[in-house]
């Protein structure tokens, strides 16, 4: 009984001591607002005079029910579901624990219930069973008390610490291995991190592995080595049992403060460090949005297009309170955010939608940001939208820019068509770009395609004026036209559905080219195949364009006539050149067919000399056309009282041939000497700049004609007077003559170069060779006269020495310039006298010896007064052989004379004993190839016949 | 046809420079006859033809400057041929005329 007593006693006085010293230090710490014992209850301050009064009244029943056994279960009982109606109270509310918000206790604490039942009665049974068992019973449920004690505490302190200490030891009474294994899962937990091993499993916090780390060693250790000091020390028996049971509460007591004093510690410096974590935290979360922010900001600012916009959102979603994706919609659409964006003038730009892969709280905060982001975007999108209007207006104007250059810079009609075709397109976006051009002559409207459209289907080329496609329709009426689908070209332009549909088109615009006086000359075609918008500015930009291209195309014309002008009269200029150095009709029709094609652009031209001038009517002048077989008439619409001072000319046009026109050439008389023909591939000049030409052209061809016609008729004259100088000379026995005049080639060279035989005396030969200066009709009548003169002087027997006084008074005031040579040779006496007036000196061959000049006998030429009077004398041996000539012979351009007389000489030797016919025809031969001067030729060959 | 002669007559103090280049030919002569009368009709004491560029002279040539001295003499006027080429002097020669032009 006494064993009872005292078991009910020591149990009564635990539960006792302990209750009241929870509630007591609760209620303490409450009202001193103790840091140490506010642990107690650190998250509901209001209800801690509540728990106080209930550990207090738990200790007062545990003291006093504890006599029976059914008691003691009720006991039990009543403190669990005190303890688990409390936790649950406390833990069912979000606790704060390391600084993180977390609804995890109470969700852990619930399941944890059966087990903080078990486990109180385990330890209530450990007490009781402890009754029998004096010793190591009672340390045992000591230990397991402060265990489950501790745990409850953990519990309702919300610390996952306690739920995981209630959740290992389900319903098992604490014994010997049950404390081994409890001390083992602390080690474990000890030596666990968040990260990994067992605590990690428990808790992810630091701190709430730093609170198991400090506290659970001294709450499991404690007890269990008090209970193990008290059984060892055998207090029961050395102190008695109530003082041994006070020592042990006392020392119980003092312990759980201290562990108590020690958590608390540890939890406010947790508290602290907590805080400061939670601080920083924010401050870090704060500045992660700021600069993520910041970022998407930076980005917007430097996107400068729409799109650039929208792919910088799409980017950047993570920016974004982390949202897994966004994107610009101009269109409604779902999504899990919507941020309307909107522009400074209110007006909806479009709207920013976010997506999340997970749970996100929308808090104000997010909000807030969201705005902000919302705000970012909308004034970058309208700042993108302002700038992408003006890149496109810039990007248009740079085209138009580069276009109007580039136009500048062609030259001619050709360079601008094909530069045009190929380029208008760039500034209204346009996919092909087609130049027309009015042919009213032919009634057709010429297509300039750029040479990249090409299609198979279609043909390009010209088109007649009455086809009724848009091209064409725009060029005659002056319209702008403007197809915005294939629908309207159907309905419209049926003719023009295949082209449109072959480029694959969309759209087609065309617009009139006028020229400066408004006249219609053809169009622009613009042909679209994606998307476009005919709207006012792109009104204004194909007409600017198509004014831009009118213009150039009028310019290029201008310059393309200037060219032709200059070119004309480039080509008129070599053809007067070669008429003006024709000296025959040849000559004339060579130049006419070589030049007059230029003249005339015309590919071929000919000039045809009428046998018998005539005045008939010209348009009855029969033309021959080499590429047709008939004969064409000629224009018979051709004014009958036409001035006969201008040129006509007819007109053929025969459908399967080439063109050609012809004009009558008159003389300045007024009759037709011939007639000009020129003809051409495919189409004729324009009939007012043909008339012009073809008016030059006769004049040239007319005048030259004449002048030919007169040269010639001067050139028989000549000729024929030169004829009548040359005769041939008397022959004296003992010597051999041989003598030729060669006319120079040209007809301004001939004339005045004669020689003349006489008989001196009854064995002697007199020769006279001249060179009259000049040419032409008076150069021959002087040398008649001069010839006639020297010779009837020689005949007369004057001495040679006053010769040439004699002749120039015999020819009276005008003098006649002139050279001669005058000798006698004597066969008989085999000597030699002669005279030169500035003649060049005869050659003595001599056999055997070399050439030598007969430089003697020289006196001025004639024409020129002069007190000279001598004459030279040779010894003409058997054999020998005198060479008498005229410059032509020997002149060369660019050497001196003498290099002439060296080089006659030598050829002279070369020659040999050839006959003197031979030598005579070897010397012109040679001096003909020389080619040098164009001058008459005279030569004389006398040899002294051998013994 | 080209002329292939160049004139120009240029006046230092009472002598009038007839300066001859190129070829004086039957093509070219006549405009050297012109521009010597014309520049003895100028001139009030003397007349120089300057032949220095001048590469060849025909007989035609040869007249032009016959047909000069003739109207400078005619006006009491001296005339001069000044440094001709060797090829012309030598046509001066060989045609007599050198010695009347004071070569």
């Amino acid at each position: 009984m006494t064993d009872t007593r005292a078991r009910v006693d020591l149990t009564r006085q635990v539960a006792a001591v302990l209750a009241s010293t929870i509630g007591a230090s609760v209620v303490i710490g409450g009202w001193f607002d103790w840091d140490v014992l506010r642990w107690w209850t650190p998250a509901l301050p209001a209800a801690k005079p509540v728990v106080g009064v209930v550990f207090l009244l738990l200790g007062l029943t545990a003291f006093r029910s504890a006599t029976s056994s059914l008691g003691r279960s009720a006991t039990g009982l009543a403190l669990t579901v005190s303890a688990v109606v409390i936790g649950y109270r406390l833990t069912g509310r979000p606790i704060e624990v390391g600084g993180l918000e977390t609804t995890e206790g109470s969700l852990r604490g619930v399941p944890t219930i059966p087990t903080a039942v078990g486990l109180l009665f385990a330890s209530t049974s450990g007490v009781l069973r402890a009754l029998g068992r004096r010793s190591g019973s009672q340390i045992l449920a000591v230990g397991s008390f402060s265990v489950g004690g501790f745990a409850l505490l953990s519990v309702l302190y919300g610390d996952r610490t306690g739920t995981v200490l209630l959740s290992q030891f389900p319903g098992t009474a604490m014994s010997v291995p049950a404390a081994t294994g409890l001390i083992a899962v602390s080690v474990a937990l000890l030596l666990g991190t968040p990260d990994h091993g067992v605590v990690g499993w428990f808790t992810t916090d630091r701190l709430g592995v730093r609170t198991v780390r400090r506290v659970l060693p001294a709450a499991i250790a404690v007890p269990i080595l008090v209970a193990g000091f008290a059984s060892w020390l055998d207090l029961n028996d050395r102190l008695g049992e109530p003082r041994a049971f006070a020592a042990i509460a006392a020392v119980m007591t003092v312990a759980i403060l201290a562990v108590a004093v020690r958590a608390a510690l540890v939890i406010d410096e947790m508290a602290l460090v907590a805080e400061s974590a939670r601080h920083a935290e924010e401050r870090l979360a704060v500045a992660v949005r700021s600069a993520q922010l910041a970022d998407l900001a930076r980005a917007l600012a430097v996107a400068g297009t729409v799109d650039e916009v929208c792919d910088v959102v799409r980017e950047s979603a993570s920016l974004v309170l982390g949202a897994s994706s966004a994107h610009i919609d101009f269109e409604p659409a779902d999504a899990d955010v919507e941020v309307p964006l909107t522009g400074r003038g209110g007006e909806y730009l479009g709207a920013l939608r976010l997506s999340w892969d997970r749970a996100i709280d929308l808090d104000e905060e997010a909000a807030s940001t969201l705005s902000t982001v919302g705000g970012l975007v909308s004034q970058s999108l309208e700042r993108a939208r302002l700038s992408d209007t003006v890149a496109a207006d810039a990007r248009r104007n740079g085209e138009l820019a580069r276009l109007a250059e580039m136009l500048a810079g062609a030259a001619t009609t050709d360079d601008v068509l094909s530069f045009l075709a190929e380029h208008v397109t760039g500034p209204v976006g346009a996919s092909l770009g087609v130049i027309g051009l009015i042919d009213a002559e032919q009634q057709v409207l010429h297509r300039h395609f750029p040479p990249s459209f090409r299609p198979t289907a279609v043909a390009l080329g010209s088109v007649s004026l009455d086809q009724k496609l848009p091209l064409v329709v725009s060029a005659m009426t002056g319209r702008s036209i403007i197809v915005r689908n294939r629908t309207e070209m159907l309905e419209e332009f049926p003719d023009a559905i295949a082209a449109f549909d072959a480029g694959e088109f969309s759209a087609t615009a065309q617009l009139p080219f006028r020229d400066q006086h408004g006249k219609l000359f053809g169009s622009l075609g613009l042909a679209w195949r994606g998307e476009v918008a005919f709207d006012d500015s792109m009104f204004g930009l194909l007409s600017t364009v198509a004014d831009l291209a009118a213009q150039t195309l009028e310019r290029a014309w201008l310059s393309d006539e200037q060219n032709r002008a200059g070119e004309r009269s480039s080509a008129l200029a070599r053809l007067a050149e070669a008429l003006a150095s024709s000296a025959t009709l040849d000559d004339v029709e060579l130049a006419v067919a070589t030049h007059v094609p230029s003249v005339l652009a015309s590919s071929a031209a000919r000039l045809k000399i009428l046998e018998e001038p005539t005045d008939a009517d010209p348009g009855a002048v029969p033309s021959e056309d080499p590429d047709a077989d008939e004969v064409h008439e000629p224009n018979d619409q051709i004014p009958p009282d036409v001035d006969p001072d201008e040129i006509e000319f007819g007109i053929g046009e025969p459908p399967e041939s080439n063109r050609w026109a012809q004009i009558i050439v008159r003389s300045r008389a007024g009759s037709s000497i011939a007639t000009v023909f020129a003809e051409w591939p495919d189409r004729l000049p324009p009939e007012s700049s043909l008339r012009s030409a073809f008016s030059t052209v006769g004049d040239v061809v007319g005048q030259t004609l004449e002048r030919v016609a007169l040269a010639d008729a001067e050139h028989r004259l000549v000729g024929g007077l030169q004829r009548r100088a040359l005769r041939p000379l008397p022959s004296v026995e003992g010597l051999e003559v041989a003598a030729h005049y060669e006319p120079a080639s040209q007809y301004l060279g001939m004339g005045g170069d004669w020689y003349e035989g006489v008989l001196h005396a009854p064995h002697s030969l007199g020769l006279v060779v001249g060179d009259v200066v000049g040419h032409g009709t008076d150069a021959a009548i002087d040398m008649l006269q001069l010839s006639s003169i020297l010779s009837s002087l020689v005949a007369l027997g004057i001495p040679l020495e006053h010769l040439f006084d004699s002749a120039q008074e015999a020819v009276g005031l005008t003098p006649i310039y002139a050279t001669a040579w005058v000798g006698t040779i004597d066969p008989i006496e085999r000597t030699l006298h002669y005279v030169s007036a500035g003649h060049p000196p005869a050659i003595l061959m001599r056999p055997g010896r070399r050439s030598i000049l007969l430089d003697g006998g020289r006196q001025p030429m004639l024409g020129v007064r002069s007190t000279v009077r001598r004459s030279g004398a040779a010894q003409v041996p058997s054999g020998a052989t005198i060479v008498v000539y005229t410059d032509g012979l020997v002149e060369r351009r660019g050497e001196t004379i003498d290099v002439g007389f060296d080089r006659l000489m030598s050829r002279c030797d070369e020659a040999g004993t050839a006959s003197p016919q031979e030598l005579l025809d070897r010397l012109v031969e040679q001096a003909t190839q020389d080619h040098s001067v164009d001058d008459d030729i005279a030569v004389v060959v006398v040899r002294v016949a051998g013994a | 046809m080209e002329s292939p002669v160049t004139i120009s007559t240029t006046a230092h103090g009472d002598t009038e420079f007839v300066v001859i280049s190129g070829e004086v030919d039957l093509v070219s002569a006549s405009a050297v006859e012109e521009a010597l009368v014309a520049a003895v009709g100028r001139a009030t004491a003397h007349v120089v033809a300057d032949l220095k560029g001048v590469s060849f002279l025909d007989s035609s040539g040869l007249r032009a400057l016959i047909v000069g001295r003739e109207h400078a003499t005619a006006s009491g006027i001296g005339f001069r041929i000044d440094s001709p080429q060797p090829v012309v002097e030598r046509v001066l020669q060989v045609t007599g005329v050198a010695e009347s032009f004071g070569l």
